[in-house]
């Protein structure tokens, strides 16, 4: 027999011989399945799933970021001035996160994960420029770069929170985890653009440098979350 | 319209009543794919007792998950990536902890009988343990499970070509593995 025969026999004997399971192994799996129907009759859909994170993340965001600029002291008319920064960043999260708990290969998922990325790259691009322009502004020059650091953190905690109680139902994989870990990112970057007015070291160090850790951080904690399902 | 397009409208039927939280419509459902989807898994982590935990895991996530399931795609691709899915992290979990997923003397449970013609088994066990997990995914699929490329994609959630390339990587690594083991036929 030569290699190319033994090949092919090996892989029907690969078909042929199953291995086979005990039936009471079938049964038990089947009763415990349908317990867990029985608690839980309808099927809730992954589209309210998505909505309820995209919606919870991006209210937390804004509710934190206004409560953070207003105890901060930044004029109302300040943050006003820089809504056309901020509802961009807010869209940019909403879909990113949407993309982080669609089912995988849905084209609806391609295109929050495309359009999510793409806002933000886009969007940071633009606010760099931006505080490139300013310099060093003398607003806030006063308090200490970490306090932006850890704002940021803050912020993007709550949201990181939804995320992460949500995709312990999800497969895991690592570009749903750094889509989500950026979203939840995105949080301290609306609250910067409230209420911080400093240069570009400053919102490359502080900013930005906050955002890739904490995306860092949820992907990794995402990682090593232990699943409760593996749905794709 | 072929019986493999009428199987799978069945399928998507039984998962419209099951979602809305048919038992009867599960029960077909688990009837048709457990021992299947039991002989994947298996094939996979290669350890029976992980496989039973597994196979378990897999129609907890359909029951709990079946909100994630799209009326119109495959039922039997859905299926199958859960199961893929909880056997690389079973996998990927056991490698973290330094654990070897291969059965040693003494924790074959004995209600499992012994798979037909052990030797060979044995040796084309061997051979897919030697693959990496996701070549052996597509090999398995491909093969033992009859999915097609267009499915296997679905299932593991990546490009025809992609699913091409993996089985056809494991095909050549198995050819060579098996020419090395000797006459064992």
């Amino acid at each position: 027999m030569n290699n190319s025969d033994r090949f092919d026999f090996s892989t029907s004997a690969l078909s042929a011989s199953a291995p086979p399971v005990d039936a009471s192994t079938l049964e038990a799996v089947r009763a415990k399945a349908l317990q867990a129907l029985a608690r839980e009759p309808v099927a809730s859909s992954w589209k309210r799933q998505a909505a309820t994170v995209a919606g919870v993340g991006l209210g937390v965001t804004a509710i934190g970021a206004v409560a953070a600029a207003r105890f901060g002291g930044v004029a109302p008319e300040f943050a006003t001035t820089r809504l056309p920064g901020i509802l961009p960043l807010l869209g940019a999260q909403a879909l990113a996160l949407w993309a982080a708990i669609a089912p995988a290969r849905r084209w609806n998922r391609q295109l929050a994960f495309t359009l999510g990325w793409t806002g933000l790259a886009g969007l940071g691009s633009a606010l760099l420029i931006q505080s490139r322009a300013r310099g060093v502004s003398p607003l806030n020059e006063d308090a200490a770069g970490w306090i932006c650091s850890a704002s940021h953190l803050a912020l993007a905690s709550a949201p990181a929170v939804v995320l992460l109680s949500r995709v312990r139902n999800i497969s895991w994989s690592w570009s749903r985890a750094l889509t989500g870990g950026a979203a939840v990112g995105l949080s301290g970057l609306v609250w910067g653009e409230i209420a911080c007015e400093r240069g570009l070291s400053h919102v490359l160090i502080h900013h930005f440098g906050t955002l890739a850790i904490m995306t860092a951080a949820c992907a990794l904690i995402m990682k090593r979350l232990s699943r409760e399902s593996f749905a794709p | 319209m072929s019986a493999e397009q009428d199987g799978e409208r069945d399928d998507d039927r039984l998962m419209g009543r099951f979602c809305a939280g048919d038992e009867t419509a599960f029960n077909e459902l688990h009837a048709k794919y457990a021992q299947p989807i039991h002989a994947f898994i298996r094939r996979m982590v290669n350890q029976p007792s992980l496989a039973d935990d597994l196979l378990q895991t897999t129609f907890m996530t359909v029951v709990r998950s079946r909100g994630r399931y799209e009326a119109g795609t495959s039922v039997r691709s859905w299926m199958y990536a859960i199961a893929a899915n909880a056997s690389r992290d079973s996998l990927r979990r056991a490698k973290v902890r330094g654990f070897e997923t291969a059965p040693t003397a003494g924790n074959e449970p004995s209600v499992n009988p012994p798979m037909p013609d052990p030797p060979a088994a044995r040796a084309l066990q061997s051979a897919l343990d030697s693959l990496h997990p996701d070549q052996r995914e597509a090999v398995l699929l491909h093969k033992v499970h009859g999915l097609s490329f267009q499915e296997i994609a679905e299932t593991l959630g990546i490009s025809v070509s992609a699913a091409k390339v993996r089985a056809h990587r494991g095909y050549e690594h198995l050819r060579a593995r098996l020419a090395s083991l000797g006459d064992w036929t």
